[in-house]
């Protein structure tokens, strides 16, 4: 059984369930059999939140709905700390890491009772635990004004960074049909496509 | 023949439950809202027009289970579904129709438990209910098997006319994949204009206890030669591992991972009664078993007691001799460790250098403790009461219940005690008489709206009878808004086929010493009343209107032209005050470490104003 795992990390409200739906629909359109898990409660009252995707091929039956320890193939960040979290857990040399590297603080951290961890000390842990971590800045995205639409710009680079069961042009199309031809999600994907194409560059 | 037939749906465990309900041709859906078993009826709603079926939020589960025995005798196929804690509340009704039947429509019970509690105030395992009614219990095991196991039960329902009882939990309600879908009966259903005969067990209930016997060992031998439960038999096997429900897949994940054990697995879906034969059999060639299922001792403790019949007794494994852990959820390192433990086996591990790295990262995290929303009125309730509780010289002692602001638990510990649905006025009544015996401290009860029909009514008319002192706030947003906004007596009626019941009116019958109807948006409104209220003797009755702002984020998120709040930094006390983010704690303020001083997150605030109320030093105020 040859399984394909991503974590997609985040805090409740950052929408990481749409955006890791647009990859399992994708995987189905390519054959593939997507065993997706959700976590609800603390996703609308800014617990963290990780969404389990696993991919097997349509001929297997249903993994768990929980990635094991140590085994994500893929976790995307949409939080640096939530993204060391998804990494203590599920991250090994095996994990490529996609992380944005702007910080959602807790109440702890604004009471002052606690700090906020260094972003930069998170990203050197993150990369002593994964395989391949990919640091991204979304301040672009957020000067646009468009700071909601993180899941899917990250979605974007994602494909464009790390080896994925499934295709750009195929997540691209899920994208669509998941947010609607007039939504601005789409064109925020491809800018993220362009950001990863970009930076695999360098 | 339904179009979708044959086609492949990605579906949650709670979709696909509903859909082999739709399938199986239900008629009549009852249920209370609660996670994880919500959607479940909420996705039969969705259908319910198009293929004829009665659904409705029931008031609380006792209600929902009877008025599915209600249909069900009428011969219209039912379907009762509820999270853990309510199948508690309706038990009492469940332990006497196990008895009487449920007529010829068929009754499938759902229940969906929350090991760990994600979203539950307890962990509790509710397949023991089917051993307390003594009724038939199925445990699918993935999404596809969610679906036809439903299908099934209401057909052995009909059958035998007894409830079956389905059991989920957490991760297969909440988890998606490819559902495979059957056909949709267009027959419509035609209520019979006759009860069934004997609806009650006296006056020889004992012997309807032995007919329910009986059906239960005909049941017993359809489930010995079922096809849904499975032996994956590996010759010379280290261990057979026993499994039921989504723990099921934990263990495949598991064997796969230890490829070098040579393990057997019995997959059991028909967990009560056992299926004995096939246990027999797979246990005959089984040195060793190891039990692997969520959340207590329940298959293990069945087959303990079982293997005690047959000639020779492996060793046996599981949660009663700690190899697999007593509590918390299982999952595929779950069962990986326990199936190590129990074989002596080293634990694959991700390598020294990963796993040193990732217990130094753990230092650097920090918890991200649930918190209300921005805006949220229940906030400005409990600041108002820490307040006064901060400047009163006696005590105030705070009862509360279940829902959003059950939150206030973490709210500086603002509301003590969070138990069953109702208990906090419930405990209050007790509370409340203990003036007799010295107490000074005032009592204060809190419940929400929905809350207050499921369970608070009989207490508050205890309260009343029994002359408890202590005031009783009912926080009132008009949804069952945990949940996600189903509609409940109090809440503005769907549609026609709803009558608006008043929680005013209710209390008001109730002749209590004082009664107030205020909102919640204004701190300085709420201390003023509450104030008031704790001074008085006797019941008093608050009820405060308040805004779930993500219910009114669906449709309009802030109302044209409001104005917003702004920082004025001359006023700001800045770092040594810090009450704003520091004990109000709305999301939408944010901290400029900076410039010391808080900064308002326009992406996040409702433009509410709550919070300039907050602010000793007039430091937020309204925007121009």
């Amino acid at each position: 059984m040859a399984v394909f795992n991503l974590i997609m990390a985040g805090v409740g409200g950052q929408g990481s369930l749409v955006a890791t739906r647009a990859v399992a629909e994708a995987a189905i359109k390519s054959g593939l059999r997507p065993t997706l898990g959700e976590t609800y409660g603390a996703s609308r009252r800014g617990g963290s939140v990780f969404t389990h995707l696993r991919l097997v091929p349509d001929s297997e039956s249903d993994p768990g709905p929980l990635v094991p320890r140590g085994q994500a193939d893929a976790i995307i960040g949409l939080e640096p700390m939530e993204s060391l979290r998804a990494a203590v857990a599920f991250g090994s040399k095996r994990t490529n890491a996609v992380v944005s590297t702007m910080p959602i603080e807790t109440l702890e951290t604004l009471s002052g009772k606690t700090r906020y961890p260094p972003v930069p000390e998170l990203v050197g842990s993150l990369s002593r635990i994964c395989g391949t971590v990919w640091s991204v800045d979304p301040r672009s995205l957020e000067a646009d004004g468009r700071i909601a639409a993180l899941n899917v710009w990250m979605l974007g680079v994602l494909c464009e960074t790390v080896d994925l069961p499934v295709t750009t042009e195929s997540v691209r199309k899920s994208v669509t049909t998941l947010s609607g031809s007039a939504d601005r999600n789409v064109e925020t994907f491809d800018q993220g496509v362009l950001f990863g194409q970009r930076l695999a560059k360098k | 023949m339904e179009k979708t037939a044959n086609k492949a749906q990605f579906m949650s465990g709670n979709e696909a439950i509903a859909r082999g309900a739709v399938e199986a041709g239900v008629g009549f859906c009852s249920s209370y809202p609660g996670t994880p078993a919500t959607e479940i009826a909420a996705s039969i709603m969705g259908l319910a027009e198009k293929h004829d079926i009665y659904c409705e939020w029931s008031v609380n589960e006792k209600v929902a289970l009877e008025a599915a025995a209600g249909a069900s005798w009428l011969g219209i196929p039912a379907m009762c579904s509820m999270k853990s804690l309510g199948i508690n509340v309706a038990s009492d009704f469940l332990l006497n129709v196990n008895l009487s039947g449920t007529g010829t429509g068929g009754l499938v019970v759902v229940v969906s438990d929350d090991p760990r509690g994600h979203s539950s105030s307890n962990e509790q395992d509710s397949r023991f209910y089917a051993k307390a009614a003594q009724l038939p219990l199925l445990e699918p095991s993935t999404c596809q098997q969610s679906k036809d196991i439903t299908t099934y039960a209401l057909d052995l329902s009909r059958r035998e006319q007894i409830p079956v009882l389905v059991r989920s939990t957490t991760r297969l309600s909440h988890s998606r994949s490819l559902v495979k879908l059957g056909e949709i009966p267009e027959d419509r259903h035609v209520a019979s204009q006759k009860l069934p005969a004997r609806l009650f067990n006296v006056p020889d209930p004992h012997l309807r206890h032995r007919d329910l016997l009986l059906k239960m060992e005909r049941i017993s031998r359809e489930f010995d030669v079922s096809t849904w439960n499975e032996l994956d038999s590996v010759e010379n096997s280290d261990l057979l591992l026993v499994s039921s429900g989504v723990s099921q897949r934990y263990t495949q994940d598991a064997i796969y991972e230890l490829s070098k054990a040579r393990l057997s697995h019995l997959r059991l879906a028909t967990t009560h009664p056992l299926p004995k034969r096939l246990v027999a059999r797979a246990i005959e060639g089984a040195s060793r078993v190891l039990f692997v299922e969520e959340a207590d001792p329940f298959i293990e403790d069945e087959i303990r007691a079982f293997v005690s019949e047959l000639p020779k007794a492996p060793k046996m494994y599981g949660k009663k001799t700690g190899e697999v852990p007593g509590w918390g959820e299982m999952n595929s390192d779950t069962v990986v460790d326990s199936i190590s433990r129990t074989l002596g086996l080293i634990k694959p591990h991700r390598g020294e250098e990963v796993e040193k790295a990732a217990r130094d990262a753990e230092a650097l995290l920090v918890e991200r403790p649930l918190t209300f929303c921005a805006g949220c009125t229940h906030r400005n309730v409990y600041w108002a009461i820490r307040a006064l509780k901060k400047r009163k010289k006696q005590a105030i002692l705070v009862l509360g219940d279940i829902g959003c602001y059950s939150l206030g638990v973490f709210y500086d510990n603002t509301m003590e005690t969070m138990q069953a649905m109702g208990s906090g006025i419930g405990a209050a009544c007790g509370v409340g008489q203990l003036q007799r015996f010295g107490l000074k401290s005032k009592v204060i009860a809190v419940a929400g709206d929905s809350t207050f029909f499921h369970a608070c009514i009989p207490a508050l008319v205890n309260a009343r009878h029994k002359k408890a002192d202590l005031t009783f706030i009912v926080l009132d947003n008009e949804t069952t808004a945990m949940t996600g906004f189903q509609s409940h007596p109090g809440a503005e009626p769907v549609d026609e086929s709803e009558r608006r019941v008043g929680i005013e009116n209710i209390v008001r019958s109730l002749d209590p010493e004082f009664i107030v109807v205020k909102d919640s948006d204004h701190i300085p409104t709420i201390m003023a009343t509450l104030e008031d209220a704790l001074s008085r003797s006797g019941l008093k009755v608050l009820i405060l209107r308040g805004v779930c702002r993500l219910y009114e984020g669906r449709s309009s998120t802030v109302p044209e032209g409001q104005r917003g709040v702004t920082v004025n930094p001359d006023a700001c006390r800045g770092e040594k005050c810090r009450i704003c983010t520091g004990q109000y704690g709305c999301v939408a303020l944010s901290w400029d470490r900076e410039a010391g001083r808080p900064v308002i997150m326009d992406a996040f605030c409702v433009k509410c104003g709550s919070c300039v109320d907050v602010c000793p030093h007039g430091a937020l105020r309204r925007e121009d």
